[in-house]
């Protein structure tokens, strides 16, 4: 059965139809139009599907919507206010990151959430906090040199 | 073949405390489930392992997602309390590293945000990493029943693989674990099957308490993951250690005898031999370790 | 060759924007209006008759609007030996072999929906062992009529049925001088046997396709895969669409690395939706992708050397066996190409090769980064080592000793151009620092180094077309159809654009990849596009200018030899300039109403082989030639090993885009570490045991060594015949890692690895077996 809930999805209030079935990952792609989070394997191994609930990260292919009501949801389409890229999008764009894409939103999100928490990693750090985003296209290199100056510029900010 | 799908149906029940949701659970047997984190069982689900008609989420109980601490009643984990919580908790850093390291190293950070501490547990995988630690310190679960509640030694939380001793309206509240006495070292050594953030090919706890005046082991525990069944305690090993002064030879004698005991599969991680052999080596470290804090302590 | 503004330099990717900003669309993010989900049954046997499929339950099941089965698709079929039908028709050869598919309109009505469908197997013997199927009376022949299946269109058929081993698709061979002499005029004989399991790509993003029915009674299907046009020709074919009506386009594509070159997701889209006459989506699973994604084949390879004292190589005999699976899929051709990477780094003059594509009831398999050269790299370099040690010389001395060089014909018969392996070599054992003769001890943890080399052959005889429309506020719009797959591909190509023209890069505006608009692309693979593409668009420019400089010269009275076009502006020797936007005026089109479109047109080279030596003047198009060293730490105790250090140098000619290229390496690197340490597809009676990432185990960030101890470096040697001298990368970079790291092991531990994947447990038991024999 369907039941109406309201999320708070990038500082918006959302209402949408859910089954108790349906995942975070689903309403977000298929409900709200929110394609840049991205599904690579559904059971929580690849990445692909991370927001920030509360600020954390979490696979939203294993996150039931039903238990996010009330609770803050910051997807890839939030990051950036108002047209300023997040220093983080910038230095992915930057220092070259970004290849297929396909696991950049995630990547992003959890280098959100580690800076958040931790503005001065070290390497290993961040290397850590990306540890459950995959990456088949770029080696990682450039991706950790992005966060660390990201991490840095905010620092001079 | 067993094929990934989407979620089946279910429905959803979001209890007002803890005895409703055993009540709940009581009142539909075998067709509810807790949902913790849901980062196995959903998993479970994807896979059509299980079917339940309902699954009832412990969200709105904020009391599981306690943690407390008392110097009489010791270390207080509510069922709900994430690993990631635990890994960062002031006090289990302090006085419980070996747990707080051992959540560190489950899966990743979206897991340890989602995964609880009672669902690895109840779970009751082989591999299951907040366990050989939790069990070492000689851990005890309170359980909540729609009638009355118990409490049981961890150890017997575990049956077989994925089986735990719940009964129909039964949940994990909450983990006690008691204050060490002094002079004791507590570890976990893990080894992931192939990448570093894999899942163990064998995990050891170790805690050791030493006598400060003769160096003889007072309490030994070892506890071995993903080696069997069940995580298992390596009795013979601990027998060998107890009430002796614990030198290289006994060391690895002990690993030896763990070695021994540990019965374990061979799957697409890891061999039998391989895991029998880690067993050795890594209880041999984890020994180590264990008298190395036990005597700066 | 014109004052470069744009070559070599580190513009940003144009897609990055888009991309860190969640905006970037791949095809699997659309949703179109009515659109229903596609699901597929799969066989549950490795090898089985079909009796009888009864769908009737689940046609009439809630939300279901088309099943179909065998019987609805063409007979046309897919392979590179025709071999496969989209859906299981009599018979299924793998177990997740497809044999009914579902539209539903939600994912979890198709899903249900199979389980109501009804298939009655007669399960038959399988075999799963390449080398027990290839022999003469293997236990089953699993294509009886194998003989009867027609090819894919190949200008040269290098390869030859072998009767005598009905589960042999193809068998190639090569032949040059004479080994069998050679081996006897050698003061040593080396021999060994390797192994390379089967892999997955593991793009991030799984296969997928939309198909939606048009009013012309057409299909437009949007997918992923590095292979537009192919598709295109290929679908026309299975769903019986005349090429007017059906448009391919794709988007973004989330990683490929060969694997997204299955025809069999978009065909059953397209059939359901044509049955539907709905839009219809259909997105694999990550279990289906590792049934059914074109794996890489498991290889095993046997290497004999016949060398000199000096440490000469006098012959090469090889011997590959291919573990093809139940359908030919591009194994076949796996199995030929080979032979490239067989021969592209040293002086060989006696050379044998026999290549095995063997069919067994394992999946199918397909093309994966390197296609076929990642495995021969494997065993020659792990060889080269071999030899190298049994002679008492440095295994540097030993490569440099026996490289090709320029103007020397190869084992294939073709002249070497442009090799940089040689510079690629000193470059990275110059980071490297001197390999340890002795291993160095940190507790339980011992030291080594490792170097390898590699080739990558690009193929030949292939065509890319590129138009380049200019707009009139002098906007290049490249329309082109290679696909971005993360490589770089648009960047790269706006930058040959932009300094054609003289002019930035935000004056380039790329269309790419549908059908409708933009022009023939061969495909994208093989590392081929900076080369191919980008030299069609060195000549849609030209050809783009041309007109331009036809209109300028009229305009300015000026013979169009002395205007030159810079920042959208056509200028004259003295002071007479013309805007382009001014050669739209007045009317908004360039004089008689048109507008400035050039075209590009280019055909690699190629030129027939022998059938009986294998040889041939220019069997490929060039080839890419690089180098990676590694050290490692391995724990002597557990087997554990740490990458410490990993770097590599490649030659991929001109760069045009150093950042790019460094981003091929470093990935490059990133996958072979994953396939040298931890990447194995295991089988078991056909069946797979680790279909999805928490079995499959692919590197994350922590298994790389910290970002100071990565290094990409590059020693380009100019191509004659490449856009500036450029040749290609993409596959390269992944070659030489696993002989690098498994000499590294090596060095650190006298543990001699033939097999990969490097486990933990195959050290220890290279160590206790070291042990008990000392
Ligand atoms: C990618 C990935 C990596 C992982 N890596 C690791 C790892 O390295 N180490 C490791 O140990 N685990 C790992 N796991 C497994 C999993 O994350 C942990 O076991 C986690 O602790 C499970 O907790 P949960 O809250 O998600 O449990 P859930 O999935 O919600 O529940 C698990 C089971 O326990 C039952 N249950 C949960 N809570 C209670 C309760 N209070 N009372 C009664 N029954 C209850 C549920 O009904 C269910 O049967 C991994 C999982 C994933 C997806
Ligand atoms: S899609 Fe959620 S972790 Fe892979
Ligand atoms: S950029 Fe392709 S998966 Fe990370």
């Amino acid at each position: 059965m369907k039941k109406l809930i309201q999320l708070k999805i990038n500082g918006e209030t959302a209402e949408v139809a859910v089954e108790p079935r349906t995942t975070l990952l689903h309403v977000l792609r298929e409900d709200l139009g929110l394609t840049g989070t991205k599904e690579g394997c559904g059971i929580g191994d690849c990445g692909a599907c991370t927001v920030l609930l509360d600020g954390k990260p979490v696979a939203s292919c294993l996150t039931l919507a039903v238990e996010v009501r009330d609770r803050e949801v910051l997807t890839i389409e939030g990051l950036s206010k108002d047209g300023e890229l997040h220093p983080l999008q910038r230095a992915f764009i930057d220092h070259f990151a970004v290849q297929c894409g396909f696991c950049t939103p995630g990547m992003i999100l959890s280098a959100k959430a580690l800076l958040d928490r931790n503005p001065h990693p070290v390497e290993e750090e961040v290397r850590q906090a990306l540890s459950g985003n995959l990456c088949r296209c770029t080696g990682y290199v450039k991706i950790v040199e992005a966060v660390l100056a990201a991490a840095e510029y905010m620092q001079s900010q | 073949m067993i094929y990934l799908k989407s979620l089946p149906t279910f429905e959803y029940f979001s209890p007002q405390s803890l005895k409703e949701a055993c009540s709940f659970l009581k009142a539909h047997e075998n067709g509810a489930k807790i949902v913790a984190g849901g980062t196995d069982l959903l998993i479970d689900m994807k896979y059509r392992k299980v079917t339940p008609r309902y699954l009832v989420g412990l969200r709105t109980l904020p009391e599981l997602s306690r943690v407390t601490f008392g110097d009489q009643e010791g270390l207080r984990i509510g069922a709900m309390v994430t690993h990631q919580e635990i890994m960062d908790g002031p006090i289990i850093n302090e006085k419980f590293k070996s747990i707080a390291l051992a959540c560190s190293q489950v899966g990743t950070p979206q897991i340890r945000n989602m995964g609880t501490v009672g669902g690895n547990v109840c779970n009751a995988a082989p591999s299951a990493d907040s366990v050989p630690p939790l069990m070492a310190y000689s851990a005890t679960v309170t359980i909540a029943g729609a009638e009355s509640d118990r409490v049981l030694p961890l150890e017997e939380m575990f049956i077989g693989p994925g089986e735990n001793c719940l009964k129909a309206g039964e949940i994990l509240a909450e983990i006690r674990v008691p204050v060490a006495p002094p002079h004791t070292g507590a570890v976990y050594v893990r080894l992931p099957a192939r990448t570093g953030k894999d899942i163990a090919a064998v995990g050891v706890a170790v805690l050791i308490t030493l006598d400060p005046t003769s160096g003889a082991c007072n309490d030994v525990k070892i506890v071995l993951g993903a080696v069997a069944p069940t995580p298992i305690r390596s009795r013979k090993a601990e027998a060998a250690l107890n009430g002796e002064k614990p030198g290289e030879d006994l060391i690895n004698r002990a690993a030896l005898l763990s070695a021994d005991e540990a019965k374990p599969i061979s799957d697409v991680r890891s061999s039998l031999d391989y895991r029998t052999e880690m067993v050795r080596v890594l209880t041999g470290q984890a020994l180590n370790q264990a008298l190395a804090i036990a005597r700066a302590s | 060759m014109k004052e470069s503004s744009m070559i070599g330099k580190n513009v940003p990717r144009l897609d990055a924007l888009e991309k860190v900003t969640g905006k970037a669309k791949y095809s699997v993010d659309l949703n179109l209006p009515g659109m229903l989900h596609a699901k597929v049954l799969r066989s549950p046997f490795p090898h089985a008759r079909i009796i009888h499929i009864d769908t009737t339950e689940a046609e009439k099941a809630t939300g279901v609007k088309a099943v179909i089965t065998g019987r609805d698709v063409s007979e046309e079929k897919i392979g590179f030996i025709r071999d496969r039908y989209i859906l299981a028709r009599d018979r299924v050869r793998f177990l997740g072999e497809a044999v009914a598919a579902v539209a539903a309109d939600k994912v979890e009505a198709a899903e249900e929906a199979l389980e109501l469908i009804k298939v009655e197997y007669e399960e038959l013997p399988g075999v799963f062992d390449a080398e027990e199927a290839m022999k003469p009376n293997p236990p089953v022949v699993i294509h009886p009529d194998l003989y009867t299946y027609a090819l894919a269109p190949n200008p040269t058929p290098l390869y030859r049925f072998e009767p005598d081993m009905p589960n042999v698709y193809i068998h190639r061979q090569v032949l040059q001088g004479d080994p069998e002499r050679a081996f006897r005029d050698a003061d040593m004989v080396i021999e060994n046997r390797f192994f390379m399991p089967s892999a997955q790509h593991a793009a991030i993003e799984p296969h997928n396709a939309i198909a939606q029915p048009e009013p012309d009674g057409g299909l437009t299907i949007w997918i992923s895969t590095h292979q537009l046009y192919l598709f295109k020709l290929n679908l026309c074919r299975l769903l019986g669409l005349p090429s007017s009506k059906l448009r391919v386009v794709s988007l973004y594509i989330g990683g490929a690395f060969g694997g997204k070159s299955g025809l069999a997701v978009p065909a059953i889209a397209g059939l359901l939706a044509s049955k539907s006459r709905r839009p219809v989506k259909f997105v694999l699973n990550r279990d289906e992708v590792f049934l059914d994604g074109n794996n890489r084949e498991a290889m095993t390879l046997c290497v004999k050397d016949g060398i000199r004292k000096d440490g000469t190589l006098l012959a090469r005999q090889m011997r590959l066996i291919l573990d093809a699976g139940g359908y030919s899929g591009t194994t076949a051709l796996v199995a030929k190409n080979a032979a490239f990477g067989a021969i592209g780094t040293y002086n060989v003059p006696n050379f044998k090769l026999d290549s095995y594509a063997v069919a067994t009831n394992n999946p199918p398999t397909g093309p994966h980064r390197g296609f076929g050269s990642t495995e021969v790299v494997w065993a020659i370099e792990s060889q080269m080592n071999m030899i190298a040690e049994k002679l008492s010389m440095d295994p540097m001395e030993i490569r440099r000793k026996n490289l090709l060089r320029e103007g020397v014909v190869d084992s294939l018969g073709m002249v070497t151009h442009s090799i940089g392996a040689g510079e690629c070599l000193d470059k990275i054992s110059d980071w490297l620092g001197t390999v340890p003769a002795t291993p160095q001890n940190e507790g339980a943890w011992r030291k080594g180094r490792g170097i390898a080399l590699c080739n990558k052959y690009t193929i030949g005889g292939t065509d890319s077309n590129v138009f380049v429309k200019v707009h009139p506020d002098s906007t290049l719009e490249v329309r082109h159809s290679a696909n971005e797959i993360g490589q770089g591909c648009d960047t790269v190509l706006a930058q040959m654009a932009a300094n054609e023209f003289a002019t930035s890069i935000d004056k380039v505006k790329i269309v790419s990849c549908d059908t409708a608009i933009t022009p023939y692309e061969e495909a994208t693979v093989s590392s081929r596009i900076t080369f191919h593409a980008g030299n069609a668009l060195l000549l849609a420019c030209k050809d783009a200018k041309n007109q331009i400089l036809q209109i300028a010269s009229k305009k300015l009275e000026a013979p169009s030899d002395s205007l030159e076009i810079k920042d959208g502006v056509v200028y004259c020797q003295g002071d007479k300039a013309i805007r382009i936007v001014d050669l739209f005026s007045p009317k908004g089109f360039v004089p008689g109403g048109g507008e400035i479109m050039g075209r590009g047109v280019f055909s690699g080279p190629r030129e027939n082989e022998d059938p009986d030596t294998g040889q041939g003047k220019r069997p490929v198009t060039y080839y890419a030639h690089g180098a990676t060293a590694v050290e490692v730490l391995v724990n002597i105790e557990t087997g554990e090993i740490k990458i410490t250090r990993i770097g590599s140098c490649f030659d991929m000619g001109q760069p045009i885009n150093p950042k790019l290229c460094e981003g091929q390496m470093e990935g490059g690197m990133g996958m072979g570490i994953g396939g040298a340490l931890f990447e194995e597809i295991v089988f078991d009676k056909g069946l797979t045991r680790n279909a999805s990432f928490c079995d499959y185990k692919i590197p994350s960030s922590i298994d790389f060594p910290t970002k100071e101890n990565v290094i990409s470096l590059i020693a380009p040697v100019l191509h004659s015949e490449g856009p500036y001298g450029a040749k290609g990368l993409g596959e390269g970079s992944l070659l030489a890692v696993a002989p690098a790291i498994a000499e590294a092991i090596y060095n650190a531990t006298g543990v001699r690895i033939r097999d990969l994947p490097i486990t933990k447990e195959k050290i220890l038991k290279g160590l206790n077996l070291l042990r008990s024999s000392s």
